[in-house]
Order: C-alpha cells, then sequence, then structure tokens
C-alpha cells in the first residue's frame, strides 16, 4: 500500500510540458495515441493527487518569492476541470490532428493554463499568461487559411495589449503594496485599472471581446476545443483571486461594477449570437455570454444569507465555470465533429444530420440543454445560483438581465440544434464521427447529466461552503416557466431567426478602422513629416559644404544676392537684378578653390587661437 | 420547415409542461402570501410573462440591429 501523502506535489504544468517536449519522438502512428492517453491520464493523476498546501517557491531575491504551486481550495477545483477536459480535448485531437506541431501546442496551452491556476505570485502568472496566449496563437494558425492567419494576428495584438497591461499593472501593485502574492487588489488606482483591463482582454470583457469570436471559429477543429476551455476560464479564475465583489464609487454609490460588467456581457453575447450563422462563431458569442454569468457571480461576490456572509457569488462563479467547460467543450466538440465530416460550417448548408450523426446529435442536444439551464442538466444548477446571489444581495437589474440571458441561450440553441440536426436537407453527405472523438463527446455528456441530477457532485468541490439548494421547488417552477414559454415563442416566431448567409460585424469594425487609420497616420502624415525633417537637414548640410568649399567667394555671393535682393523693390530702374547676380557668381564662383595655404601656416593660425583664448581665459579669471 | 411526426409529440410535452408550470404558479400564487423583494415577485406567473417578453424584445432586437446595421456580405472586411 502506497502512502498517498507521502508523494510530493508535483506542478502539473511540469507534465503537460514535458509530455508537449517528448511528444515528437512518438511520430505519428499508432504510438502517439497511446502515448497521448497515456499523457491525458498521468495529468489527471497529478491533479488529482495535489494537496492543499503551498509547495514549490523559489526565492530569487530575498523577499520576492516566486511561487509555482499554490494548492487551495479554488485552484484545485481549476485544476480538475482543466485537467478533465484537457484529457477530453487529447482524446478528441487523436485522430483529427494530423500534425505534432498543433499537438505540442495544445500540450503547452493545457499546461501554461494549469500554471495560471496554480501560481501563487503574480510573476509566474504573468509568464503563464503570455506563455498562453503564444501557444493558442498556434492552434489557429495551423488552420493554414488567409483569414485565419490574419485572425490570428488581430488575436495576438488584443492578447499582446492585454499583457502589457496586467504587467503595468502587476508592477505598479507590487510598488505600492510591497508584495507579488495573487490576492484581492486593494490599492485603487491607475494599477487597478491596468489590472482589471488585463484580466478583462482574457475574459472578453465587452468591449474588449471582438478576438473571441473574431479567432475561435478560425482555429482547427480540435484547437477550437482547447481554446472554448482555457483563455477565459483561467480569466474569471484570476478576476476570482483578484476581483471578488469589487465595488466601485460610482454616483455617490458603492456599485459592484464588475458584477454589472458580466450582466451586459451576458445579453450582448446573446443578442449577437442569435445574428450568426457560422455554428462556432454563434458558439463564440455565447462563451462571451457565458462568462458573462462567471463574471457576475464573482463581481457580486459574497453574499449575506440570514445574518451569515456566505460567498454564495463566487461559488456561483466557479461552479459555473466548472459546468461551462464540460458543456461547452462539448458544444465544440459536437460542431468539430459535425464540421469535420461535412466540411461545411454554416447553418445555411446544414440540417438533417440527426439520423446521419446519431450520437454527436444526442450529445449535442444534451450539451444544449445544459447551457440552456434546463432542469436535470448541470448549467441548471450553477446558474441559478448566480441569479439567486444577485436577487439576495438585491441588485434587481442584473437578475433580470441574467434571466433575459437565459431567454437567449435557449432560444440560440434552439436554433442551432434545429437547423443544425433536425431541419430537412436531402443534400447532405455525411456518416457519424469516428469512435476517438465520440469517446470523450460520450465522457462529457454523462457528466453534464450527471452534475444536474446529483449536484452534491459538484458541490462537494466548491471552495467555500454552499448554502443553495437547486431544485427548492419555486426556483424550478419559475425556471420551467421562463423556458417553455421560450420554446413556445421559438416554434411560434421560428421564421424569424432563420440563418442568413451573411456576417454580422460587431465592435471589431471599429478596431479594424481604427488599425487601418494608425497605419494610414504612419504612412501618409507622419511618413511626409519625416521626409521633410530628412530634406530639410541634407538641405541645411549641403550648404554648409557648398560654403565650406571656398567661404570667401561663398560669402560674397551670399551678400551679394542678400544685397540685390533687398535693394530690388526700391530701385525700379533696376530692372534684372538676376541677370546681375549670375554676373557675380561667374566671376567668382566657390567652384574655383581658394589659395592653399602651406601647413606650416596652418598651424601658426592654430597656435594664434590658442593664444588669443588663453588670453581670453586670463583676462575673464583676472575679471573676476 | 416541414415537421416531423416526432416533432408533434415534443410539442405535446412542450405545450403540457407549459400550460402545468402556468397553473401551478398560479396556486401557488394564490396560497403562498409572497415574501417578496422585488415589485415584480408579486406578480404571479412572473418568469411565463417575462419568457414571452424577453423572447420577442430579443429577437426583435437583435433582427432589427441585424437587418439594418450590422449584417453585411460574407466577404465584406475582404472588399472594404
Amino acid at each position: 500500500m502506497i502512502d498517498i501523502s507521502s508523494i510530493p506535489n508535483i506542478p502539473p504544468v511540469l507534465i503537460y510540458f514535458a509530455g508537449a517536449a517528448l511528444l515528437p519522438l512518438f511520430g505519428k502512428g499508432r504510438a502517439r495515441k497511446i502515448y497521448l492517453v497515456i499523457l491525458a491520464a498521468l495529468g489527471l493523476i497529478g491533479v488529482a493527487l495535489l494537496r492543499p498546501q503551498t509547495t514549490w517557491d523559489f526565492s530569487v531575491i530575498p523577499g520576492f518569492e516566486l511561487i509555482f504551486l499554490h494548492v487551495d481550495g479554488l485552484s484545485l477545483i481549476m485544476g480538475y476541470i482543466f485537467a478533465l477536459i484537457g484529457g477530453a480535448a487529447i482524446l478528441y485531437s487523436l485522430d483529427v490532428v494530423k500534425e505534432n506541431g498543433e499537438l505540442v501546442c495544445g500540450l503547452l496551452y493545457l499546461g501554461s493554463a494549469l500554471g495560471v491556476v496554480f501560481s501563487g505570485d503574480f510573476f509566474t502568472l504573468y509568464i503563464f499568461w503570455e506563455i498562453m496566449a503564444f501557444s493558442s496563437l498556434a492552434l489557429i494558425w495551423y488552420t493554414r487559411t488567409e483569414r485565419a492567419t490574419n485572425a490570428g494576428m488581430r488575436y495576438i495584438l488584443f492578447h499582446l495589449f492585454g499583457g502589457c497591461a496586467l504587467l503595468g499593472g502587476i508592477i505598479i501593485n507590487y510598488m505600492s503594496t510591497g508584495s507579488i502574492a495573487v490576492g484581492p487588489i486593494k490599492e485603487l488606482g491607475i494599477g487597478y485599472v491596468l489590472l482589471l483591463i488585463g484580466i478583462g482582454v482574457n475574459t472578453a470583457f465587452i468591449p474588449l471581446h471582438t478576438w473571441l469570436p473574431d479567432s475561435y471559429p478560425k482555429a482547427t477543429i480540435a484547437g477550437a476545443v482547447f481554446m472554448s476551455v482555457y483563455t477565459t476560464k483561467s480569466g474569471v479564475y484570476v478576476l476570482a483571486r483578484t476581483f471578488p465583489g469589487a465595488e466601485a464609487l460610482i454616483f455617490g454609490n458603492e456599485i459592484p461594477f464588475v458584477a454589472y460588467i458580466g450582466g451586459v456581457m451576458c445579453i450582448y453575447g446573446v443578442v449577437f449570437a442569435l445574428l450568426q450563422n457560422d455554428v462556432r462563431k454563434l458558439l463564440s458569442y455565447h462563451i462571451v455570454s457565458q462568462v458573462g454569468y462567471m463574471v457576475a457571480g464573482v463581481g457580486i461576490g459574497t453574499v449575506i444569507i440570514n445574518g451569515d456572509i456566505t460567498h454564495l457569488g463566487i461559488n456561483g462563479g466557479i461552479a459555473h465555470v466548472f459546468n461551462h467547460i464540460l458543456y461547452k467543450a462539448l458544444l465544440f466538440m459536437c460542431m468539430g465533429a459535425v464540421i469535420y465530416r461535412t466540411g461545411k460550417n454554416n447553418l445555411t448548408e446544414l440540417g438533417g444530420l440527426a439520423k446521419k450523426m446519431p450520437v454527436t446529435t444526442i450529445t449535442c442536444v444534451i450539451a444544449a440543454l445544459s447551457i440552456s439551464g434546463v432542469m436535470g442538466f448541470n448549467g441548471y444548477v450553477s446558474k441559478g445560483m448566480i441569479i439567486h446571489a444577485a436577487e439576495l444581495e438585491g441588485l434587481h437589474i442584473l437578475a433580470l438581465a441574467l434571466m433575459l440571458g437565459s431567454i437567449g441561450t435557449f432560444l440560440s440553441f434552439l436554433k442551432l440544434t434545429y437547423f443544425t440536426f433536425f431541419r430537412r436537407n436531402g443534400e447532405i453527405e455525411a456518416k457519424e464521427a469516428p469512435l476517438s472523438m465520440l469517446v470523450p463527446m460520450c465522457v462529457t455528456a454523462f457528466l453534464c447529466v450527471a452534475i444536474g441530477v446529483y449536484p452534491k457532485m459538484l458541490y462537494g468541490i466548491l471552495p467555500y461552503a454552499v448554502h443553495y439548494d437547486a431544485y427548492a421547488f419555486g426556483h424550478t417552477l419559475s425556471t420551467l416557466q421562463l423556458l417553455t414559454m421560450t420554446g413556445f415563442m421559438f416554434f411560434a416566431l421560428r421564421v424569424l431567426i432563420m440563418p442568413h448567409e451573411r456576417i454580422t460585424y460587431d465592435i471589431d469594425y471599429l478596431y479594424r478602422k481604427a488599425g487601418r487609420g494608425f497605419i494610414w497616420f504612419c504612412e501618409k502624415p507622419l511618413m511626409a513629416f519625416a521626409n521633410a525633417i530628412d530634406r530639410g537637414t541634407l538641405r541645411i548640410a549641403d550648404s554648409f559644404v557648398w560654403f565650406s568649399r571656398n567661404p570667401t567667394a561663398a560669402s560674397i555671393i551670399l551678400i551679394t544676392a542678400t544685397g540685390t535682393r533687398l535693394m530690388s523693390p526700391f530701385n525700379h530702374a533696376y530692372k534684372r537684378p538676376e541677370r546681375d547676380l549670375e554676373v557675380v557668381v561667374k566671376r567668382r564662383t566657390v567652384e574655383e578653390p581658394m589659395e592653399k595655404l602651406s601647413i606650416g601656416t596652418g598651424v601658426l593660425l592654430v597656435l594664434l587661437f590658442f593664444a588669443l583664448y588663453l588670453i581670453a581665459m586670463l583676462v575673464h579669471g583676472w575679471l573676476a | 420547415m416541414e415537421m416531423k411526426i416526432g416533432q408533434k409529440h415534443l410539442f405535446g410535452i412542450l405545450y403540457v409542461c407549459l400550460a402545468v408550470s402556468i397553473v401551478a404558479g398560479l396556486l401557488l400564487h394564490s396560497h403562498e402570501q409572497a415574501h417578496a423583494a422585488f415589485v415584480w415577485q408579486e406578480i404571479p406567473v412572473f418568469s411565463a410573462i417575462y419568457g414571452f417578453i424577453g423572447c420577442i424584445l430579443i429577437i426583435v432586437v437583435s433582427k432589427a440591429l441585424g437587418h439594418h446595421w450590422l449584417q453585411k456580405e460574407e466577404d465584406y472586411y475582404e472588399k472594404h
């Protein structure tokens, strides 16, 4: 019998980074598949064996500790779900990913996300944050289309901006508090704002969200599954660490502004999702919307129930992170399978797949019901927590906004499943997805249902004690009313929400215009200015060269020229000043060299000047 | 958009659920003197009404935004 407590905690990031480094040794055949399955299992075991404590800290400079592995309730639950869905995504990649590079980047991305979760100080966090940005960029670029390349460029520009803001915030925060430990930010000021912007880019705050629906639909099939999980959710995690229940003084009232940002994201995401035709773009807007719920939960923070302070908001937010990762990865897997088998990604071209891909259809319906918050599926047990927290905190408008988000979510997932699987389409050719895709899909779908039916499974691993009954009668009833009415309205108004072969522009239109404007500014006014300075300097230099060839002749020419110019207005008989000038210039040009002196004369002149200088110095000293 | 036979059953379930939940909501409302924290919690079957209004609101707003302003041809960004 092995004593588990004797095994030291190993940072999970090391397992995945080492795994990524060794991957190319296994070729591209069966050996690679076996290796990947073992790696996925190892990673999961590695996280499961972690115990709450802090290990792996390095003192770089005295008082400046880098903590690679900080394990507590909050980081553990994130670690579990990241490793779990990482395993599912690795399985999903077995057949669909051909190139080793893509897998290596996927593993680096997964590892660095775990690095962010378990880092105990801001500098370690920042380093993994940047690795995450660059490794995920590769998952977009491996699509190898021009649109994907351009989207990847916009993606990395956004994340570099966010990373810079984060680093700036970290440094300012360190300067003012003297601590780099990851914890709630108290010091208001520019550092506070920069940290919020840095985290906000990854968490897709409106209007910093445009990179998400822009790049995720263009990522590779397996890459999108990875991406749907890590960037935004590690952002929510860091937000829960640094800005739990953050409030700001607006018009004299303490307002939980982060929670309201979440409410805006929630509605904004569903409104735009309803307009999409590309299935993965629709899902991407729902990430914005669902992350809105999490941000709202984290922003509400603590809630007072019967005089006790409970962490209902944060618990709800983190529970929603857990559930969302399950169903959203499942949705991306299902849509990936559809795109893999049909080669089509627009709702207008899809349809009639229910009979041809039954397993994909069933798992997708489960995921759609989960994200819509239908009773018996996992979305319901965490979304309700957040709305309940908002109600208890007296945030009326926020609660209504989140409910409106629920309605919109159910509408667009009815739309997605109906137009992908159930609408008649005789032309479509497809067969069921390969087993390596179906297995992770079924496992994830099973977990969605299991948590929905038995929420204690999830509540047991939440970071704080849970004071919430998901299946309270009144709550269940009102959700039932809301959703059945939405279902009814969908079928009544479905002609209105037919997909169209059009794209919808977002705030990214402004960014693209601004980007183009910036490039125009650099190319036109800025370049003209630079050229003018260039030419001006050259002209001055040229005139010096001209003057020094023969200073005597040059001075005579200059004086004559100035003189004639000045005199010409007063002397009307003097008609042709230019011709007279030419005569002067011809008589003594600067081209004809001056009288040359011997070196001895030159030295004598230099000495004379020195003597004069010496006298001047002496006189000056004597006078003073 | 044609209906399949199976979908008719689905509709049946949907209507029954809607009806049952509304009736239950009305009964609950008449029996329980609710400790309403918000004004709207005193409205009977508020969720169903909100669902109805919310659906229309979201669909109309998003469609109006799309048709009149935001939607462009698929190669819009390549051309402009």
